[in-house]
């Protein structure tokens, strides 16, 4: 049986962006759920990543700007800039960051915006395809 | 004194002027005469004397003609001492003519002073008065007839007005016509206008088939003895069975209302009521219909109101060959007025049942659609709120699932607790496909489908259910047969819909009660029956229990039967309540099976409450 998830989800093969191969790469978790921020920074920094979470657009922006972030799973709807604005500031900062959006909806994925993405997920209690998406981009 | 002495005296007065009066009384309108004491006349004014002189033929057998008549009408008066009157009495003139004389006798005194000076012999004895009463007679008898007439119109009149049924009508035309207390005709025949193909067509008729069946009817008829009235109501009862050959003839005949030449359609167009003779045709198709009915003459009245055609009535003697008069037709083209006039209000009575059906439909539509519109936006407010619902729901399940899933990783298998974190992570993972399924609702997605037990699918929900279902109250029996073949399914939905079933027939046994689960087959469909010893659905609510937030439960948003009944609908399966309040519920659920391959494994669910 497929579950929706994976059917409509969209998940890149190529890693296309470089990084210090002796760091472990840095990911930004932006959602405004706080036990999610809790679940996914235990998950990943469990796989060895270093982990960076704001629960907002203005905190995820700063962070951003510090240009140590590898990798950002972007939540879309929260409180204030929404996850698809957030993504178009990111893109303009650096267009070569690797975005994973991550929702409880899949409606946006009709949304243009949402486009600009290098994947776009819906949100699961299963990590593991979040994690391969997040993995193959940072080539991790 | 006697009456006979007064008499006597009076008519000795008179006999004084009778001499001097000759002149004036020659011109009075009545007959005046004096006889002697053997009846013999003696003196007639001109009024008798003409009267004498037309040869009136007496009706009785004593007395032939007038004349002698008197002679022996005087002698009987003398005989007995008393004057005498006859009244009305009855003779026929040369030319046939029927008269009707009042007679008036009295005798004269014989030693009257006064009559001295006159012949003993040539003395009068006897004076009288004759009046002819014929034209009074007659008037009476045509008031008579006229009265009879009137009522006959009014009975048909009165009967046409209590129906709107056209076949009522149509009847009782042909009844006042026909029957001898109407105006008597032996057979009726009705054509009526097809405004579609504009052709007079040959519709009902009333009469016997020959002359034995005439003659049996009217003496049937006759020692019944009924008004028209009685007959009119009678044979409302016996609609349409009777007279099978005159409307087996009647049918034969359309006209097309083009054929100016036509004696029928002249009649219709002139509006005019006419007697037809077989031997007055001038043509071959006007000979035809006197040949189709096998008659010689007609009598013929037009249906015709203000403006509009409606038909034709025709009316013959051919039994009894009785001519047709013209007052016949006079009776006959007043109730083809009447008929005319029924007929009109039926068919407007008739198109006005159509307007008011067609509006009733109308009505009943729009009532449907309001109702179908009504259940739409529901059912689109319901796709709203559930996925409202369910993407609320996301995160939390995720968060839930996604501990569990990390806890297992960490677990040893022999710990306890590992169990428990693999049921939570597996039950979450439940969730989430309900989910799913809510937000693709009501789509049905082909590659979601397994085949499997319905008995299973509905033990599986009853565990699920465990912590919901109070043992100590609620019994639950299931009835499953060994070999409930399987059919294919999305089983977490239907697991779902039986789940929002189950709870509901629970919530409807606060003090506890016993719920049996069924499954059986039958035709190639199974049927899950599932009943509860709950308070109830009353009667009027069971048609909207599966409408979109219909719900009387106080914490409910009644959304649970709307969705099961879309899932199970889905399914190409159906469901239906039934209910008494205080009787309980039973819901079944109806969903095709699958037979092919009945060796094929059961796809196992991970989903089933792992029991």
């Amino acid at each position: 049986m497929k579950s929706i998830t994976s059917e409509s989800n969209h998940v890149p093969h190529h890693p296309r962006q470089t990084r210090n191969r002796l760091q472990p790469p840095s990911i930004l978790i932006v959602d405004d759920e706080e036990h999610i921020l809790r679940l996914y920074e235990k998950e990943f920094s469990e796989d060895g990543y270093q982990i960076e979470t704001a629960k907002d657009a203005e905190e995820a922006i700063k962070i951003v700007q510090e240009g140590k972030v590898n990798v950002v799973v972007l939540d879309i709807k929260m409180d204030g800039k929404n996850g698809l604005e957030v993504l178009s500031d990111f893109k303009r900062m650096n267009k070569d960051l690797p975005i994973v959006l991550n929702s409880a909806y899949c409606t946006y994925k009709n949304d243009f915006q949402s486009w600009l993405a290098d994947a776009y997920l819906v949100k699961s209690s299963n990590l593991e395809e979040l994690k391969k998406t997040v993995s193959n981009l940072v080539n991790f | 004194m006697s009456n006979f002495e007064k008499e006597t005296k009076k008519a000795s007065a008179t006999n004084v002027c009778i001499s001097s009066m000759g002149p004036f009384l020659d011109q009075l309108p009545i007959g005046i005469f004096k006889t002697d004491k053997e009846g013999n006349l003696v003196y007639t004014n001109g009024y008798l004397a003409k009267l004498i002189s037309e040869q009136l033929v007496g009706k009785s057998k004593e007395a032939s003609s007038l004349e002698p008549y008197i002679k022996q009408t005087v002698r009987g008066c003398l005989a007995s001492g008393k004057s005498f009157y006859v009244e009305s009495r009855p003779f026929e003139n040369s030319k046939g003519e029927r008269i009707f004389l009042n007679l008036r006798i009295a005798a004269l005194k014989q030693d009257d002073p006064k009559e001295k000076n006159i012949d003993a012999g040539q003395r009068p004895e006897v004076i009288g008065v004759l009046e002819d009463m014929s034209e009074m007679t007659r008037l009476e008898n045509n008031l008579k007839k006229k009265i009879s007439e009137l009522s006959i119109i009014c009975e048909v009149g009165n009967a046409l007005r209590s129906t709107l049924n056209l076949e009522e009508i149509l009847q009782v035309i042909l009844i006042g016509v026909t029957a001898g207390q109407g105006l008597g005709f032996n057979r009726a025949f009705l054509l009526l206008l097809n405004e579609g193909e504009n052709v007079l067509e040959g519709k009902i008729a009333m009469g016997p088939s020959n002359p034995e069946e005439a003659k049996r009817i009217w003496e049937d008829l006759s020692s019944r003895k009924q008004s028209l009235e009685e007959i009119l109501n009678w044979h409302k009862d016996t609609l349409g069975k009777k007279d099978i050959l005159v409307n087996h003839t009647v049918k034969k005949l359309r006209i097309p209302h083009s054929d100016q030449k036509n004696f029928l359609i002249q009649s219709i167009q002139e509006k005019k009521a006419c007697i037809v003779k077989k031997d007055e045709s001038d043509s071959e198709a006007n000979k035809c219909i006197f040949e189709i009915l096998g008659t010689n003459s007609l009598a013929v009245a037009p249906l015709v109101s203000k403006n509009k055609v409606m038909g034709i009535l025709l009316a013959d003697n051919s039994f009894n060959q009785k001519p047709i008069h013209e007052e016949d037709i006079e009776l006959m083209e007043i109730l083809a007025h009447h008929a005319s006039t029924a007929i009109e209000s039926s068919e407007l009575y008739q198109k006005l049942t159509e307007q008011v059906n067609k509006l009733e439909e109308a009505n009943r539509r729009i009532a449907e659609n309001s109702q179908r519109l009504l259940k739409a936006e529901r059912l689109s407010l319901l796709g709203e709120i559930t996925s409202q619902v369910a993407h609320e729901l996301r995160n939390p399940i995720t968060i839930i699932g996604g501990f569990a899933r990390s806890l297992k990783k960490k677990k040893d298998d022999k710990d306890p607790d590992h169990e428990y974190v693999k049921i939570i992570a597996e039950e979450t993972e439940r969730v989430e496909k309900v989910l799913n399924n809510v937000l693709n609702f009501p789509k049905l997605e082909e590659d979601s489908l397994a085949k499997v037990n319905l008995s299973q699918i509905v033990d599986q929900t009853l565990e699920m259910m465990e912590g919901e279902i109070n043992s100590d109250k609620i019994t639950v029996m299931k009835y499953h047969p060994a070999d409930l073949p399987r059919a294919m399914v999305n089983p977490d939905q239907i697991r779902y819909a039986l789940l929002n079933i189950f709870r509901n027939a629970i919530w409807a046994m606060p003090q506890g009660g016993i719920l049996s689960v069924t499954t059986k087959e039958k035709n190639n469909l199974a049927k899950i029956e599932i009943k509860d010893t709950g308070f109830g659905i009353p009667k009027e609510h069971l048609s909207t229990i599966f409408d979109a937030f219909y719900t009387t439960k106080p914490d409910s948003c009644g959304l649970g039967l709307t969705i099961s009944s879309e899932i199970i609908k889905n399914h190409g399966g159906s469901i239906v309540a039934e209910s008494e309040k205080g009787k309980g519920a039973t819901f079944s659920v109806v969903l095709p099976l699958e037979r092919e391959n009945p060796e094929s494994a059961i796809k196992p669910s991970s989903f089933g409450g792992g029991k």
